[in-house]
Protein backbone atom coordinates (compact mmCIF):
# COMPACT_ATOMS: atom_id res chain seq x y z
CA UNK A 1 0.00 0.00 0.00
CA UNK A 2 1.63 3.57 -1.02
CA UNK A 3 0.07 6.90 0.32
CA UNK A 4 -3.30 7.26 -0.38
CA UNK A 5 -2.21 10.78 -2.09
CA UNK A 6 1.67 12.02 -2.86
CA UNK A 7 2.55 13.66 0.22
CA UNK A 8 3.61 17.13 -0.78
CA UNK A 9 -0.02 17.48 -2.31
CA UNK A 10 -1.48 16.91 1.47
CA UNK A 11 0.75 19.38 3.12
CA UNK A 12 -0.60 21.96 -0.28
CA UNK A 13 -4.31 20.68 0.62
CA UNK A 14 -3.75 21.25 4.37
CA UNK A 15 -2.24 24.41 3.86
CA UNK A 16 -4.66 25.65 1.36
CA UNK A 17 -7.85 24.45 3.89
CA UNK A 18 -6.29 26.63 6.47
CA UNK A 19 -5.31 29.53 4.92
CA UNK A 20 -8.97 29.62 3.20
CA UNK A 21 -10.64 29.54 7.03
CA UNK A 22 -8.36 31.99 7.58
CA UNK A 23 -9.82 34.50 5.35
CA UNK A 24 -13.35 33.30 6.34
CA UNK A 25 -12.89 34.12 9.48
CA UNK A 26 -11.84 37.10 8.75
CA UNK A 27 -14.73 38.23 6.81
CA UNK A 28 -17.56 36.57 9.51
CA UNK A 29 -18.83 38.86 12.57
CA UNK A 30 -21.64 40.15 14.04
CA UNK A 31 -20.57 43.69 12.34
CA UNK A 32 -21.94 42.34 8.92
CA UNK A 33 -19.20 44.08 6.90
CA UNK A 34 -19.11 43.58 2.92
CA UNK A 35 -16.04 41.60 1.55
CA UNK A 36 -14.55 44.14 -0.20
CA UNK A 37 -15.11 46.75 2.42
CA UNK A 38 -13.26 44.71 5.08
CA UNK A 39 -10.21 43.83 2.93
CA UNK A 40 -9.77 47.24 2.51
CA UNK A 41 -10.43 48.21 5.81
CA UNK A 42 -7.49 45.82 7.04
CA UNK A 43 -4.89 46.37 4.54
CA UNK A 44 -5.66 50.62 3.62
CA UNK A 45 -8.28 51.78 5.37
CA UNK A 46 -9.86 55.18 3.44
CA UNK A 47 -10.58 57.95 5.53
CA UNK A 48 -13.67 57.42 7.06
CA UNK A 49 -13.43 53.72 7.69
CA UNK A 50 -12.47 54.12 11.10
CA UNK A 51 -14.09 51.69 12.61
CA UNK A 52 -14.53 49.37 10.20
CA UNK A 53 -10.25 48.97 10.35
CA UNK A 54 -11.02 49.16 14.20
CA UNK A 55 -12.87 45.81 14.11
CA UNK A 56 -11.02 44.06 11.39
CA UNK A 57 -7.51 44.75 13.32
CA UNK A 58 -8.68 44.84 16.72
CA UNK A 59 -11.47 42.45 17.07
CA UNK A 60 -11.12 40.13 13.75
CA UNK A 61 -7.59 39.98 13.04
CA UNK A 62 -6.84 38.53 16.57
CA UNK A 63 -9.39 35.57 16.45
CA UNK A 64 -8.05 34.73 13.30
CA UNK A 65 -4.54 34.69 14.01
CA UNK A 66 -5.28 33.05 17.30
CA UNK A 67 -7.62 30.35 15.67
CA UNK A 68 -4.52 29.50 13.07
CA UNK A 69 -1.77 29.63 15.80
CA UNK A 70 -3.34 28.25 18.94
CA UNK A 71 -4.87 25.09 16.40
CA UNK A 72 -1.52 24.26 15.04
CA UNK A 73 -0.29 24.28 18.35
CA UNK A 74 -2.57 21.88 19.50
CA UNK A 75 -2.13 19.37 16.41
CA UNK A 76 1.31 19.37 16.18
CA UNK A 77 1.68 18.82 20.21
CA UNK A 78 -0.86 16.28 19.95
CA UNK A 79 1.35 14.46 17.15
CA UNK A 80 3.84 14.34 19.21
CA UNK A 81 2.90 13.24 22.50
CA UNK A 82 0.71 10.44 20.65
CA UNK A 83 4.37 9.55 18.56
CA UNK A 84 6.29 10.04 21.88
CA UNK A 85 4.17 7.78 23.78
CA UNK A 86 2.92 5.59 20.89
CA UNK A 87 -0.17 5.74 22.18
CA UNK A 88 -3.16 7.27 19.58
CA UNK A 89 -5.29 8.12 22.62
CA UNK A 90 -2.30 10.47 24.02
CA UNK A 91 -3.71 14.51 23.96
CA UNK A 92 -1.72 17.75 24.60
CA UNK A 93 -3.72 17.88 28.59
CA UNK A 94 -2.18 14.56 29.20
CA UNK A 95 0.70 16.64 30.68
CA UNK A 96 -0.93 18.61 32.70
CA UNK A 97 -0.41 21.65 31.07
CA UNK A 98 -4.24 23.07 30.16
CA UNK A 99 -5.65 21.97 33.56
CA UNK A 100 -2.43 23.84 35.37
CA UNK A 101 -3.10 26.92 32.81
CA UNK A 102 -6.91 26.62 33.71
CA UNK A 103 -5.88 26.52 37.32
CA UNK A 104 -3.85 30.35 37.37
CA UNK A 105 -6.74 31.26 34.76
CA UNK A 106 -8.66 30.58 37.80
CA UNK A 107 -7.03 32.18 40.24
CA UNK A 108 -6.32 35.47 38.25
CA UNK A 109 -10.30 35.92 37.95
CA UNK A 110 -10.45 34.98 41.81
CA UNK A 111 -7.74 37.61 43.10
CA UNK A 112 -9.78 39.93 41.03
CA UNK A 113 -6.44 40.28 38.88
CA UNK A 114 -8.36 39.59 35.83
CA UNK A 115 -10.14 42.74 35.52
CA UNK A 116 -7.97 45.28 37.29
CA UNK A 117 -4.81 44.26 34.59
CA UNK A 118 -4.73 44.04 31.35
CA UNK A 119 -3.15 40.63 29.89
CA UNK A 120 -3.09 39.92 33.98
CA UNK A 121 -5.06 36.49 32.99
CA UNK A 122 -3.30 35.12 30.16
CA UNK A 123 0.38 35.57 32.58
CA UNK A 124 -1.18 33.81 35.10
CA UNK A 125 -2.04 30.99 33.07
CA UNK A 126 1.46 30.59 31.37
CA UNK A 127 3.08 30.84 34.35
CA UNK A 128 0.40 27.68 35.86
CA UNK A 129 1.04 25.69 32.36
CA UNK A 130 5.35 26.55 33.30
CA UNK A 131 5.39 25.21 36.94
CA UNK A 132 3.28 22.42 35.76
CA UNK A 133 6.11 21.24 33.49
CA UNK A 134 8.65 21.92 36.21
CA UNK A 135 6.47 19.64 38.38
CA UNK A 136 6.64 16.99 35.96
CA UNK A 137 9.80 16.49 35.51
CA UNK A 138 10.80 16.58 39.02
CA UNK A 139 7.98 14.27 39.62
CA UNK A 140 9.08 12.08 36.72
CA UNK A 141 12.86 12.31 37.68
CA UNK A 142 16.26 11.19 35.57
CA UNK A 143 14.87 8.10 34.02
CA UNK A 144 14.39 8.29 30.74
CA UNK A 145 11.52 6.18 30.12
CA UNK A 146 7.65 7.50 29.20
CA UNK A 147 5.85 5.93 31.09
CA UNK A 148 7.29 8.03 34.08
CA UNK A 149 5.96 11.15 32.22
CA UNK A 150 2.29 10.02 31.41
CA UNK A 151 1.95 9.14 35.43
CA UNK A 152 3.65 12.79 36.55
CA UNK A 153 1.52 14.17 34.18
CA UNK A 154 -1.86 12.63 35.21
CA UNK A 155 -1.02 13.23 38.99
CA UNK A 156 -0.52 16.61 37.89
CA UNK A 157 -3.56 17.10 36.11
CA UNK A 158 -5.64 15.90 38.75
CA UNK A 159 -4.00 18.29 41.56
CA UNK A 160 -4.39 21.28 39.16
CA UNK A 161 -8.25 20.02 38.35
CA UNK A 162 -8.70 19.85 42.03
CA UNK A 163 -7.31 23.53 42.71
CA UNK A 164 -9.78 24.80 39.92
CA UNK A 165 -12.61 23.33 41.73
CA UNK A 166 -11.18 24.63 45.04
CA UNK A 167 -11.44 27.85 43.04
CA UNK A 168 -14.43 27.82 42.27
CA UNK A 169 -15.89 26.64 45.65
CA UNK A 170 -14.31 29.47 47.65
CA UNK A 171 -15.20 32.31 44.63
CA UNK A 172 -16.20 35.37 46.41
CA UNK A 173 -19.57 35.45 44.76
CA UNK A 174 -21.73 33.85 41.80
CA UNK A 175 -20.55 36.10 39.43
CA UNK A 176 -17.29 35.36 39.67
CA UNK A 177 -17.57 31.55 39.37
CA UNK A 178 -19.94 32.30 36.55
CA UNK A 179 -16.98 34.18 34.78
CA UNK A 180 -14.40 31.20 35.82
CA UNK A 181 -16.45 28.87 33.99
CA UNK A 182 -17.34 30.76 30.88
CA UNK A 183 -13.28 31.05 30.34
CA UNK A 184 -12.93 27.22 31.46
CA UNK A 185 -15.20 26.44 27.93
CA UNK A 186 -13.00 28.44 25.55
CA UNK A 187 -13.27 30.73 23.43
CA UNK A 188 -11.33 32.93 20.68
CA UNK A 189 -14.01 36.28 21.02
CA UNK A 190 -13.07 39.29 21.71
CA UNK A 191 -9.11 38.86 22.36
CA UNK A 192 -6.98 41.66 21.37
CA UNK A 193 -3.54 41.84 19.24
CA UNK A 194 -1.57 42.00 23.18
CA UNK A 195 -3.29 38.23 23.68
CA UNK A 196 -1.22 37.64 19.65
CA UNK A 197 1.67 39.57 20.82
CA UNK A 198 1.99 37.83 24.39
CA UNK A 199 1.01 33.96 22.86
CA UNK A 200 2.78 33.96 19.49
CA UNK A 201 6.26 34.35 20.38
CA UNK A 202 5.82 30.88 23.36
CA UNK A 203 3.71 29.24 20.50
CA UNK A 204 6.65 30.25 17.92
CA UNK A 205 9.19 28.50 20.52
CA UNK A 206 7.44 25.40 21.21
CA UNK A 207 6.90 24.82 17.43
CA UNK A 208 10.63 24.90 17.47
CA UNK A 209 11.23 22.66 19.84
CA UNK A 210 8.26 20.05 19.03
CA UNK A 211 9.69 19.90 15.19
CA UNK A 212 13.17 19.04 16.21
CA UNK A 213 11.73 15.21 17.63
CA UNK A 214 11.09 14.29 14.38
CA UNK A 215 13.72 12.38 13.53
CA UNK A 216 13.61 10.77 17.62
CA UNK A 217 10.03 9.74 16.72
CA UNK A 218 10.84 7.78 14.35
CA UNK A 219 13.09 5.65 15.93
CA UNK A 220 10.41 5.46 18.72
CA UNK A 221 8.41 3.76 16.25
CA UNK A 222 10.60 0.78 16.99
CA UNK A 223 10.53 1.22 20.93
CA UNK A 224 12.85 2.96 23.27
CA UNK A 225 15.64 0.14 22.95
CA UNK A 226 15.70 0.04 19.31
CA UNK A 227 15.38 4.06 19.19
CA UNK A 228 18.40 4.25 21.74
CA UNK A 229 20.59 1.72 20.12
CA UNK A 230 20.32 4.18 17.05
CA UNK A 231 21.63 6.69 18.47
CA UNK A 232 18.41 8.49 20.01
CA UNK A 233 19.02 10.73 22.92
CA UNK A 234 15.78 9.69 24.87
CA UNK A 235 16.44 12.26 27.57
CA UNK A 236 16.73 15.28 25.20
CA UNK A 237 13.57 13.26 23.21
CA UNK A 238 11.32 13.63 26.22
CA UNK A 239 12.76 17.12 27.09
CA UNK A 240 11.62 18.57 23.78
CA UNK A 241 8.45 16.60 23.58
CA UNK A 242 7.26 17.81 27.09
CA UNK A 243 8.77 21.21 27.19
CA UNK A 244 7.51 21.99 23.88
CA UNK A 245 4.22 20.91 24.61
CA UNK A 246 4.11 23.02 27.24
CA UNK A 247 5.03 25.46 25.97
CA UNK A 248 2.75 26.07 23.22
CA UNK A 249 -0.16 24.28 24.47
CA UNK A 250 0.54 26.42 27.75
CA UNK A 251 0.33 29.57 25.35
CA UNK A 252 -2.87 28.41 23.58
CA UNK A 253 -4.42 27.27 26.92
CA UNK A 254 -3.51 31.17 28.26
CA UNK A 255 -5.34 32.72 25.60
CA UNK A 256 -8.07 30.65 24.43
CA UNK A 257 -8.60 28.38 27.52
CA UNK A 258 -8.79 24.76 27.43
CA UNK A 259 -9.74 23.06 23.90
CA UNK A 260 -10.18 19.71 23.84
CA UNK A 261 -9.90 16.81 21.14
CA UNK A 262 -8.38 18.64 18.50
CA UNK A 263 -4.86 17.91 19.71
CA UNK A 264 -6.51 14.05 19.98
CA UNK A 265 -8.35 13.80 17.23
CA UNK A 266 -6.31 15.94 14.43
CA UNK A 267 -2.93 13.49 14.68
CA UNK A 268 -5.65 10.22 14.32
CA UNK A 269 -7.37 11.08 11.04
CA UNK A 270 -4.18 11.92 9.56
CA UNK A 271 -2.15 9.02 10.34
CA UNK A 272 -2.77 7.15 7.59
CA UNK A 273 -2.48 9.89 4.82
CA UNK A 274 1.13 10.27 6.14
CA UNK A 275 1.56 6.31 5.81
CA UNK A 276 2.07 6.09 9.82
CA UNK A 277 5.24 7.90 9.90
CA UNK A 278 5.65 10.39 13.07
CA UNK A 279 7.78 12.56 11.52
CA UNK A 280 5.21 13.11 8.63
CA UNK A 281 2.33 13.45 10.59
CA UNK A 282 4.27 16.98 12.37
CA UNK A 283 3.75 18.98 9.64
CA UNK A 284 0.29 17.59 8.56
CA UNK A 285 -1.16 17.91 12.10
CA UNK A 286 -0.17 21.17 12.50
CA UNK A 287 -1.85 22.40 9.50
CA UNK A 288 -4.71 20.12 10.15
CA UNK A 289 -4.73 21.49 13.90
CA UNK A 290 -5.26 25.19 12.41
CA UNK A 291 -8.01 24.40 9.75
CA UNK A 292 -10.26 21.97 12.54
CA UNK A 293 -9.87 25.07 14.78
CA UNK A 294 -10.08 27.86 12.23
CA UNK A 295 -13.69 25.66 10.80
CA UNK A 296 -14.63 25.25 14.66
CA UNK A 297 -14.62 28.63 15.42
CA UNK A 298 -16.25 29.76 12.23
CA UNK A 299 -19.14 27.07 13.21
CA UNK A 300 -19.65 29.23 16.49
CA UNK A 301 -20.21 32.36 14.60
CA UNK A 302 -22.17 31.07 11.82
CA UNK A 303 -24.48 28.72 14.17
CA UNK A 304 -25.63 30.83 17.02
CA UNK A 305 -24.46 34.01 16.16
CA UNK A 306 -26.32 35.68 19.68
CA UNK A 307 -25.49 32.90 21.92
CA UNK A 308 -22.03 33.45 22.70
CA UNK A 309 -21.29 29.95 21.96
CA UNK A 310 -17.88 28.50 23.41
CA UNK A 311 -15.50 27.16 21.50
CA UNK A 312 -13.84 24.43 23.18
CA UNK A 313 -17.98 23.10 23.76
CA UNK A 314 -18.03 22.79 19.73
CA UNK A 315 -15.11 21.02 19.68
CA UNK A 316 -15.90 18.49 21.99
CA UNK A 317 -19.25 17.97 20.69
CA UNK A 318 -17.62 17.30 17.19
CA UNK A 319 -14.80 15.16 19.12
CA UNK A 320 -16.57 13.00 21.65
CA UNK A 321 -18.25 11.21 18.67
CA UNK A 322 -15.07 10.89 17.18
CA UNK A 323 -13.89 8.94 19.95
CA UNK A 324 -16.52 6.93 20.48
CA UNK A 325 -15.78 6.15 16.86
CA UNK A 326 -12.07 5.47 18.28
CA UNK A 327 -12.91 2.71 20.47
CA UNK A 328 -15.23 1.63 18.19
CA UNK A 329 -12.52 0.84 15.86
CA UNK A 330 -9.69 -0.50 18.31
CA UNK A 331 -12.51 -2.70 19.76
CA UNK A 332 -12.89 -4.22 16.33
CA UNK A 333 -9.29 -4.65 15.88
CA UNK A 334 -9.00 -6.72 18.95
CA UNK A 335 -11.54 -8.67 18.55
CA UNK B 1 39.78 -7.76 15.32
CA UNK B 2 37.75 -6.75 18.68
CA UNK B 3 34.03 -5.87 17.63
CA UNK B 4 33.18 -5.73 21.59
CA UNK B 5 35.01 -6.54 24.78
CA UNK B 6 33.36 -6.42 28.36
CA UNK B 7 35.53 -6.98 31.26
CA UNK B 8 33.98 -8.48 34.52
CA UNK B 9 30.58 -6.64 33.83
CA UNK B 10 27.92 -6.17 36.73
CA UNK B 11 24.58 -5.16 36.64
CA UNK B 12 22.02 -4.84 39.60
CA UNK B 13 18.44 -4.12 38.89
CA UNK B 14 17.08 -3.11 42.27
CA UNK B 15 18.26 -5.53 45.14
CA UNK B 16 19.37 -8.30 42.73
CA UNK B 17 22.50 -8.39 41.04
CA UNK B 18 21.72 -9.81 37.85
CA UNK B 19 25.16 -9.97 35.99
CA UNK B 20 27.77 -10.64 37.21
CA UNK B 21 31.57 -9.94 36.43
CA UNK B 22 30.95 -11.09 32.95
CA UNK B 23 33.78 -10.75 30.53
CA UNK B 24 33.27 -11.67 26.76
CA UNK B 25 34.49 -11.25 23.39
CA UNK B 26 33.48 -10.73 19.62
CA UNK B 27 35.66 -10.78 17.11
CA UNK B 28 35.26 -10.09 13.66
CA UNK B 29 34.38 -12.78 11.59
CA UNK B 30 32.78 -15.13 14.22
CA UNK B 31 28.48 -15.35 15.26
CA UNK B 32 29.18 -16.08 19.27
CA UNK B 33 25.95 -17.74 20.89
CA UNK B 34 24.77 -16.60 24.22
CA UNK B 35 22.38 -19.29 26.32
CA UNK B 36 21.37 -19.60 29.39
CA UNK B 37 17.59 -20.98 30.91
CA UNK B 38 14.99 -17.90 31.69
CA UNK B 39 15.95 -15.07 33.91
CA UNK B 40 20.36 -15.91 33.62
CA UNK B 41 20.78 -12.49 32.97
CA UNK B 42 21.27 -12.85 29.07
CA UNK B 43 18.74 -9.67 27.49
CA UNK B 44 20.61 -7.62 30.76
CA UNK B 45 24.12 -8.56 29.65
CA UNK B 46 23.03 -7.36 26.35
CA UNK B 47 21.87 -4.20 27.05
CA UNK B 48 24.57 -3.29 29.50
CA UNK B 49 27.18 -4.08 26.86
CA UNK B 50 25.53 -1.51 24.66
CA UNK B 51 25.52 0.84 27.33
CA UNK B 52 21.68 1.02 26.95
CA UNK B 53 21.32 0.25 30.93
CA UNK B 54 23.57 1.59 33.88
CA UNK B 55 26.58 -0.34 34.97
CA UNK B 56 26.93 -1.25 38.43
CA UNK B 57 31.24 -1.33 37.55
CA UNK B 58 33.20 -3.32 34.26
CA UNK B 59 34.70 -1.64 31.10
CA UNK B 60 32.88 -2.08 28.10
CA UNK B 61 34.81 -1.62 24.38
CA UNK B 62 33.44 -1.34 20.94
CA UNK B 63 34.63 -1.21 18.08
CA UNK B 64 38.72 -0.51 20.20
CA UNK B 65 37.09 2.48 22.20
CA UNK B 66 35.63 2.64 25.65
CA UNK B 67 32.08 2.89 25.22
CA UNK B 68 31.09 5.95 27.22
CA UNK B 69 33.83 7.82 25.13
CA UNK B 70 31.42 7.10 21.97
CA UNK B 71 28.79 9.64 21.29
CA UNK B 72 24.82 7.64 20.99
CA UNK B 73 25.09 8.18 17.09
CA UNK B 74 28.25 6.68 16.74
CA UNK B 75 27.90 3.51 19.02
CA UNK B 76 24.42 2.99 16.24
CA UNK B 77 27.35 3.22 13.34
CA UNK B 78 29.42 0.39 15.61
CA UNK B 79 26.60 -1.64 16.58
CA UNK B 80 22.97 -2.63 15.58
CA UNK B 81 20.50 -3.99 18.16
CA UNK B 82 17.73 -5.97 17.77
CA UNK B 83 15.43 -5.96 20.97
CA UNK B 84 13.79 -8.99 21.81
CA UNK B 85 10.02 -6.75 21.86
CA UNK B 86 8.81 -6.96 18.60
CA UNK B 87 7.54 -3.59 18.74
CA UNK B 88 6.04 -1.57 15.56
CA UNK B 89 4.02 0.96 17.10
CA UNK B 90 2.44 2.64 13.85
CA UNK B 91 1.42 1.17 10.64
CA UNK B 92 4.69 2.27 8.96
CA UNK B 93 5.40 0.18 5.38
CA UNK B 94 7.60 -2.16 5.81
CA UNK B 95 10.82 -0.75 3.56
CA UNK B 96 10.02 3.09 5.28
CA UNK B 97 10.71 0.63 8.51
CA UNK B 98 13.90 -1.02 7.53
CA UNK B 99 15.09 2.58 6.27
CA UNK B 100 15.02 3.37 10.25
CA UNK B 101 18.11 1.69 10.27
CA UNK B 102 19.95 4.14 7.90
CA UNK B 103 18.92 6.99 10.67
CA UNK B 104 22.78 6.30 12.39
CA UNK B 105 24.34 7.20 8.96
CA UNK B 106 22.19 10.27 7.80
CA UNK B 107 22.55 13.59 7.67
CA UNK B 108 19.59 15.72 9.47
CA UNK B 109 17.04 15.96 7.33
CA UNK B 110 18.90 14.42 3.99
CA UNK B 111 17.37 12.65 1.32
CA UNK B 112 18.21 8.74 1.33
CA UNK B 113 21.37 8.38 -0.46
CA UNK B 114 22.22 5.51 -3.04
CA UNK B 115 23.94 3.73 -0.55
CA UNK B 116 20.84 4.05 2.13
CA UNK B 117 18.70 2.55 -1.07
CA UNK B 118 20.83 -0.39 -1.35
CA UNK B 119 21.43 -1.36 1.80
CA UNK B 120 17.66 -1.25 2.45
CA UNK B 121 16.98 -3.34 -0.78
CA UNK B 122 19.63 -6.04 0.66
CA UNK B 123 18.19 -6.22 3.78
CA UNK B 124 14.43 -6.84 2.64
CA UNK B 125 15.69 -9.41 0.60
CA UNK B 126 18.23 -11.25 3.01
CA UNK B 127 15.40 -11.61 5.00
CA UNK B 128 12.81 -12.56 1.71
CA UNK B 129 10.37 -10.00 2.28
CA UNK B 130 11.06 -7.62 -0.46
CA UNK B 131 7.35 -8.47 -1.81
CA UNK B 132 6.16 -7.00 1.68
CA UNK B 133 8.02 -3.61 1.24
CA UNK B 134 5.00 -1.62 0.29
CA UNK B 135 2.57 -3.29 3.49
CA UNK B 136 2.04 -1.59 6.35
CA UNK B 137 4.26 -3.80 8.62
CA UNK B 138 1.67 -3.71 11.70
CA UNK B 139 -0.68 -5.96 9.31
CA UNK B 140 2.00 -8.90 8.87
CA UNK B 141 2.25 -11.96 10.98
CA UNK B 142 4.04 -12.41 14.15
CA UNK B 143 7.03 -14.35 12.14
CA UNK B 144 7.12 -11.95 8.67
CA UNK B 145 7.06 -8.75 11.53
CA UNK B 146 9.90 -10.98 13.39
CA UNK B 147 11.76 -10.84 9.54
CA UNK B 148 11.12 -6.72 8.94
CA UNK B 149 12.45 -5.71 12.29
CA UNK B 150 16.12 -8.19 11.89
CA UNK B 151 16.08 -6.67 8.22
CA UNK B 152 15.79 -3.31 9.80
CA UNK B 153 18.52 -3.82 12.09
CA UNK B 154 20.95 -5.40 8.83
CA UNK B 155 20.00 -2.44 7.14
CA UNK B 156 21.97 -0.67 9.77
CA UNK B 157 25.31 -2.30 8.38
CA UNK B 158 26.90 -1.98 11.42
CA UNK B 159 30.64 -3.95 12.38
CA UNK B 160 28.85 -5.71 15.00
CA UNK B 161 24.74 -6.73 15.45
CA UNK B 162 23.47 -7.96 17.95
CA UNK B 163 20.27 -9.64 19.01
CA UNK B 164 18.50 -10.97 21.79
CA UNK B 165 16.20 -13.87 20.33
CA UNK B 166 16.27 -13.44 16.82
CA UNK B 167 14.98 -17.00 15.82
CA UNK B 168 11.85 -16.71 18.01
CA UNK B 169 8.45 -16.97 16.39
CA UNK B 170 10.24 -18.07 13.03
CA UNK B 171 9.51 -21.55 11.59
CA UNK B 172 12.26 -24.19 11.10
CA UNK B 173 12.51 -22.85 6.97
CA UNK B 174 12.81 -19.57 8.49
CA UNK B 175 15.30 -19.94 11.17
CA UNK B 176 17.64 -21.50 9.01
CA UNK B 177 17.27 -19.10 6.56
CA UNK B 178 18.43 -16.42 9.51
CA UNK B 179 21.49 -18.13 10.74
CA UNK B 180 22.91 -18.65 7.76
CA UNK B 181 22.01 -14.81 6.53
CA UNK B 182 23.83 -14.54 9.99
CA UNK B 183 26.92 -17.09 8.67
CA UNK B 184 27.14 -14.79 5.72
CA UNK B 185 27.46 -11.34 7.97
CA UNK B 186 30.28 -13.25 9.79
CA UNK B 187 31.65 -14.45 6.61
CA UNK B 188 32.02 -10.48 5.10
CA UNK B 189 33.94 -9.90 8.16
CA UNK B 190 31.31 -8.68 10.89
CA UNK B 191 30.63 -10.25 14.49
CA UNK B 192 27.03 -11.88 15.60
CA UNK B 193 26.34 -12.20 18.99
CA UNK B 194 22.85 -13.04 19.39
CA UNK B 195 20.85 -14.92 22.45
CA UNK B 196 19.26 -18.15 22.11
CA UNK B 197 17.21 -20.59 23.31
CA UNK B 198 17.54 -23.39 20.60
CA UNK B 199 20.31 -25.29 21.67
CA UNK B 200 20.26 -27.09 18.62
CA UNK B 201 20.48 -24.06 16.42
CA UNK B 202 23.57 -22.71 18.61
CA UNK B 203 24.73 -25.84 18.63
CA UNK B 204 25.27 -26.08 14.45
CA UNK B 205 25.38 -22.36 13.69
CA UNK B 206 27.67 -21.24 16.15
CA UNK B 207 31.36 -20.78 16.18
CA UNK B 208 31.27 -20.37 20.39
CA UNK B 209 29.09 -20.05 23.12
CA UNK B 210 29.01 -18.43 26.11
CA UNK B 211 26.35 -20.35 28.72
CA UNK B 212 25.02 -17.91 31.29
CA UNK B 213 23.84 -19.19 34.40
CA UNK B 214 22.63 -16.75 37.45
CA UNK B 215 24.65 -13.72 35.97
CA UNK B 216 28.03 -15.73 35.89
CA UNK B 217 29.29 -17.00 32.84
CA UNK B 218 29.60 -20.24 33.44
CA UNK B 219 31.11 -21.69 30.17
CA UNK B 220 32.34 -20.38 27.24
CA UNK B 221 33.95 -22.14 24.29
CA UNK B 222 33.46 -24.05 21.15
CA UNK B 223 29.20 -25.50 21.38
CA UNK B 224 30.88 -29.26 21.54
CA UNK B 225 33.18 -28.23 24.54
CA UNK B 226 30.25 -26.24 26.09
CA UNK B 227 27.60 -28.14 25.61
CA UNK B 228 27.86 -31.27 27.90
CA UNK B 229 25.41 -33.52 29.13
CA UNK B 230 26.64 -33.17 32.34
CA UNK B 231 26.28 -28.74 32.12
CA UNK B 232 22.90 -28.89 30.67
CA UNK B 233 21.97 -31.20 33.59
CA UNK B 234 23.37 -28.72 36.13
CA UNK B 235 22.04 -25.25 34.14
CA UNK B 236 19.03 -26.06 32.91
CA UNK B 237 18.15 -29.21 34.58
CA UNK B 238 17.58 -31.31 31.73
CA UNK B 239 18.42 -34.53 30.60
CA UNK B 240 19.84 -34.48 26.90
CA UNK B 241 21.98 -36.31 24.63
CA UNK B 242 24.43 -34.22 22.56
CA UNK B 243 26.19 -36.26 20.09
CA UNK B 244 27.99 -35.33 16.64
CA UNK B 245 26.02 -36.03 13.95
CA UNK B 246 25.54 -35.54 10.25
CA UNK B 247 24.90 -31.70 9.90
CA UNK B 248 27.18 -31.65 13.21
CA UNK B 249 26.47 -31.05 16.84
CA UNK B 250 23.20 -31.97 17.67
CA UNK B 251 21.54 -31.33 21.21
CA UNK B 252 18.22 -33.58 21.80
CA UNK B 253 16.69 -33.21 25.44
CA UNK B 254 14.84 -35.89 27.04
CA UNK B 255 13.21 -34.79 29.41
CA UNK B 256 13.41 -33.12 32.49
CA UNK B 257 15.47 -34.12 35.26
CA UNK B 258 13.75 -34.35 38.82
CA UNK B 259 14.67 -31.54 40.85
CA UNK B 260 17.79 -31.45 43.00
CA UNK B 261 18.91 -34.70 40.57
Amino acid sequence: MSDPLPYPLLLALLAAAAAALFVASLLTGSSGLGLAESVQALFAPEPGQQAVALVMREIRLPRAVLGLMVGASLGLAGAVLQGYLRNPLAEPGLIGVSASASFGAVLAFYTGLAGAVALALPVMALIGALLAVGLVFAIAGRSRGSLTVILAGIAVSSLAGALVSLTLNLSPNPFAAYEMMFWLLGSLADRSLQHVALAAPFMLAGWLLLGLTARGLDALTLGEDAAAALGVRLGRLRLLAVLGTAVAVGAATAVAGAIGFVGLVVPHLLRPLVGGMPSRLLPASALGGAALLLAADLAVRLIAPDRDLKLGVVTALIGAPFFVWLVLKTRRGLA
Amino acid sequence: MTLLQTENLCVRLGEHAVVHRASLTVGAGEVVGLIGPNGAGKTTLLRAALGLIPLEGGAIWLGGDPLEALAPAERARRAAWLPQEREIAWPVAVERLVALGRMPHARRLGQPTAADRQAVAKALAAMEITHLAKRPATWLSGGERARVLIARALAQEAPLLMADEPAVSLDPGYQLGLMEVFRQQALAGRGVLLSLHDLSLAARWCDRLLLLHEGHIAAEGPPSAVLTAERLRTVYGIAAEVAEGRGGLSVQVLGRTPAGG
